[in-house]
């Protein structure tokens, strides 16, 4: 194992967003660091181009010989690298509006007298009926459960809440 | 596209019996650390945070892998060898790729397996739609 693979997880998140020069085989890749593998420790490496591309080189942990910082990527550059790889459409709530989308779904739940419990570290997670469980965004397939029936029903309730925005 | 050879055997390693991916030969077991061992001493709040960066790190690394999938990859390889394939998967500790339509000199294989220890970087083009 070299060097670079022995690093800790907490070393290798250094140096995501910051622009690095990485040495292997002989060959030298340049680009900005969108992730590092914990288990492999590959380098992701990006580098934009013009016409809306992006090319994409993954330098890989065992090959990795040296790794040079050469810049510190701002807060623009940080989003750009992550929406790259987020799915199209996805679309990111702050804390504040899913607390919003997530009491609305609770008081919708209870005016329509079908119990639930919340779980989870910070209480984000809606177990409906103990048979359903429904995860932040809050919306109709956000919903997971091993009954179909209760979560076709569910589901169609969610989608008729008049209280929620309707978004998208 | 190009005419797909028919399917290439491996001879078979030393032990007689598999092809290069037995994952219970010395090779491999040399290769591949079997466990991802946390950091030394064990303090509460250092392993979350190191858990949270492993989490971080992970799941952003297989997002990338998920829009590898169907595109064409080149892979620079040891010995000279560079090839281009489409990527079609990969195994949960990144030792094998799968890929489809590998060119080689030899020809166009249909499907393949391409072992991560024999690669030295791989590379792909996406759009990045800001």
């Amino acid at each position: 194992m070299n060097e670079w693979c022995r690093k800790k997880p907490l070393e290798w998140q250094g140096y995501v967003n910051k622009e690095v020069k990485v040495t292997a085989a002989k060959q030298e890749y340049q680009g900005w660091v969108f992730t590092v593998d914990p288990v492999s420790a590959n380098i992701v490496l990006v580098n934009f181009k013009d016409g809306g591309k992006a090319s994409i080189v993954a330098v890989m942990g065992h090959a990795v010989e040296a790794v040079d910082v050469l810049r510190e990527g701002d807060s623009s550059m940080a989003d750009q690298l992550t929406s790259l790889f987020m799915p199209a459409g996805a679309q990111s709530y702050s804390r504040e509006e899913l607390k919003n989308r997530k009491n609305s779904l609770r008081d919708w739940l209870e005016k329509n007298r079908i119990p639930f419990t919340e779980l989870g570290a910070q209480q984000e997670t809606l177990c409906v009926a103990g048979v359903l469980t429904v995860t932040p965004p809050y919306g109709p397939e956000d919903c997971s459960s091993s009954n179909e029936i209760i979560l076709s029903r569910v589901q169609s309730l969610i989608q008729s809440n008049p209280g929620c925005q309707q978004d998208q | 596209m190009k005419t797909p050879v028919c399917v290439l055997r491996l001879p078979r390693g030393p032990d007689g019996t598999s092809r290069g991916f037995d994952p219970s030969s010395a090779r491999y077991q040399a290769l591949c650390p079997s466990t991802i061992s946390a950091s030394g001493p064990v303090d509460c709040v250092d392993l979350r945070s190191e858990q949270r960066a492993r989490s971080f790190l992970r799941e952003r690394y297989l997002r990338s892998l998920i829009a590898m999938v169907k595109r064409d990859v080149k892979f620079t390889m040891y010995e000279k060898v560079k090839v281009d394939a489409v990527f079609a998967g990969s195994d949960i500790d990144i030792l094998n790729f799968q890929v489809e339509d590998l060119e080689t000199p030899l020809g166009v294989q249909k499907e393949a397996l391409i072992r991560c220890p024999d690669v030295i970087c791989y590379s792909f083009e996406i759009d990045s739609n800001l």
